[in-house]
């Protein structure tokens, strides 16, 4: 047996899958031959190498992607799929979709001042009360500082109509009811109007409107936003320190308008965010 | 890997869940293994890794047993890998050997430290350098333990050609490590 025969056979030596012809052969030769029994040292040293390299591992999480992958589709989802395929209409489909979204959702914004408020943030507006052509008033009977009723919301001033004769009492002093009553009216803006940063919302509704209704003020409007409540009140002038310094007790007052000259009666918007 | 166990097999062919995730855990890391020493990419032995338990999930139904689910397995995972090797559309480009398996070092020599490193990255690298078809089959002999006859199961070769394979990639990995050999 020549040195290359012998070395052929090295591999089949270490995985003991010689005959035993081939291994009396070659154990003769490695007996004669120094060189072959240093180079299957090698070849020896080669295999432990490569029989020692440490076991690779899947990464984590591999076993939970094979198994979720492996779960079969749910009949609705491949006849969504089988609907919309093949690609060439699924992505125009889709392209369409996402331009008719961003369509709509402009309109919206354009067509909805509500949406452009609470994306602007920065001021509180609500339907406005202006002064309704004064009525003939009755006999007998001056015009004096605004009820609660002359305060109200359209739909109020209009059922109220004809009431005349309602007194309150307005810091204090017994005021008259006028006829002239107030109505929403978009154009103009609250005299006062700001944004009140609180802990509880409600609570703080709850404690404006006790003081407006004290003072024999109103509720006009009412609305919710995203981040909050808008609320908007009219009260009499001389009320209007008192209001302040409860909004002060509340929470954190940031006021966004504030006239120095002031009507009487003033409205005043406050948005009530958390 | 359990697959010579008749009943497990029975519950694999039903297509019972449990038993197709115990294959997967059992199995996940050699069939990584083999992926990730062939591609030399984690990422693309983990796409091979992961087609190859779908496919087998697929063919289970009608594997009747006559190679051990490991061998059938290694059999689908090494296709693959070949398959990807020879299309010429591979999308990752091999990693560094030397970054495929930095094991954490003793700490207590750290010239023996050296040189065990040195010997794994000459070692990596020689494997990364075979010929295709002589690394799978030294990977299937030496770092798996199949035996010649699963190995020709697997691939699908005649016993003489894993053998000489075989043979010729242990030499080729001897005339790279000569230095390391003493």
């Amino acid at each position: 047996m020549s040195c290359h025969d012998a070395r052929d056979l090295f591999s089949a030596l270490i995985d003991e899958a010689l005959t035993a012809d081939e291994r009396r052969a070659l154990d003769g030769h490695l007996a004669g031959c120094g060189d072959c029994r240093r180079e299957l040292e090698r070849f020896r040293g080669t295999v432990a190498l490569v029989r020692g390299l440490e076991p690779a591992r899947a990464p984590a999480g591999f076993a939970d992607r094979v198994l979720a992958a492996a779960r079969p589709t749910p009949r609705w989802r491949r006849l969504a799929r089988a609907l919309v395929f093949p690609l060439p209409l699924k992505l125009p489909l889709e392209a369409a979709a996402i331009v008719l979204v961003g369509v709509i959702v402009g309109l919206v914004y354009r067509q909805t001042p509500e949406v452009r408020q609470a994306v602007r943030g920065d001021e509180v507006t609500a339907p406005r009360v202006q002064a309704e052509p004064p009525a003939a008033p009755a006999p007998g009977k001056p015009t004096g500082a605004p009820t609660a009723q002359s305060y109200a919301a359209p739909e109020a001033t209009l059922r109220d109509k004809g009431d005349t004769k309602n007194e309150r009492a307005v810091g204090g002093a017994a005021v008259e009811s006028d006829e002239a009553g107030r109505r929403v009216e978009p154009a103009a803006p609250p005299a006062i109007s700001g944004r009140l940063v609180t802990d509880d919302r409600d609570a703080s509704e709850r404690a404006i409107l006790a003081l407006v209704e004290r003072a024999g003020g109103a509720r006009l409007l009412r609305r919710t936003d995203p981040e909050g409540v808008v609320l908007e009140v009219v009260i009499p002038r001389a009320a209007w320190p008192e209001l302040a310094r409860e909004l002060g007790r509340l929470g954190r007052w940031q006021p966004t308008r504030e006239p120095a000259v002031m009507p009487d009666p003033v409205r005043v918007a406050v948005h009530i965010a958390g | 890997m359990s697959g010579d166990d008749p009943c497990f097999l029975e519950r694999l062919r039903a297509g019972e869940p449990r038993a197709f995730e115990e294959l997967v855990i059992a199995s996940r890391h050699r069939v990584f293994g083999v992926a990730l020493r062939m591609l030399g990419s984690h990422a693309e032995a983990e796409e091979v890794a992961q087609e190859t338990f779908l496919r087998a999930h697929r063919a289970l139904g009608g594997f009747r047993g006559e190679a051990k689910l490991s061998t059938w397995l290694y059999g689908i995972a090494s296709r693959l890998c070949l398959n990807r090797l020879a299309s010429g559309e591979r999308r990752l480009a091999r990693e560094d050997p030397e970054t495929l398996e930095r094991l954490p070092g003793a700490g207590a020599d750290p010239a023996g430290e050296l040189e065990r490193s040195e010997r794994e990255a000459a070692l990596h690298r020689a494997i990364a350098e075979l010929a295709e078809e002589r690394r799978i089959v030294v990977l299937l002999r030496d770092v798996e333990g199949l035996s010649y006859e699963e190995i020709a199961g697997a691939l699908g070769l005649e016993l003489g050609t894993v053998r000489s394979r075989l043979h010729r990639a242990r030499m080729d990995l001897k005339e790279k490590l000569e230095r390391f050999l003493g």
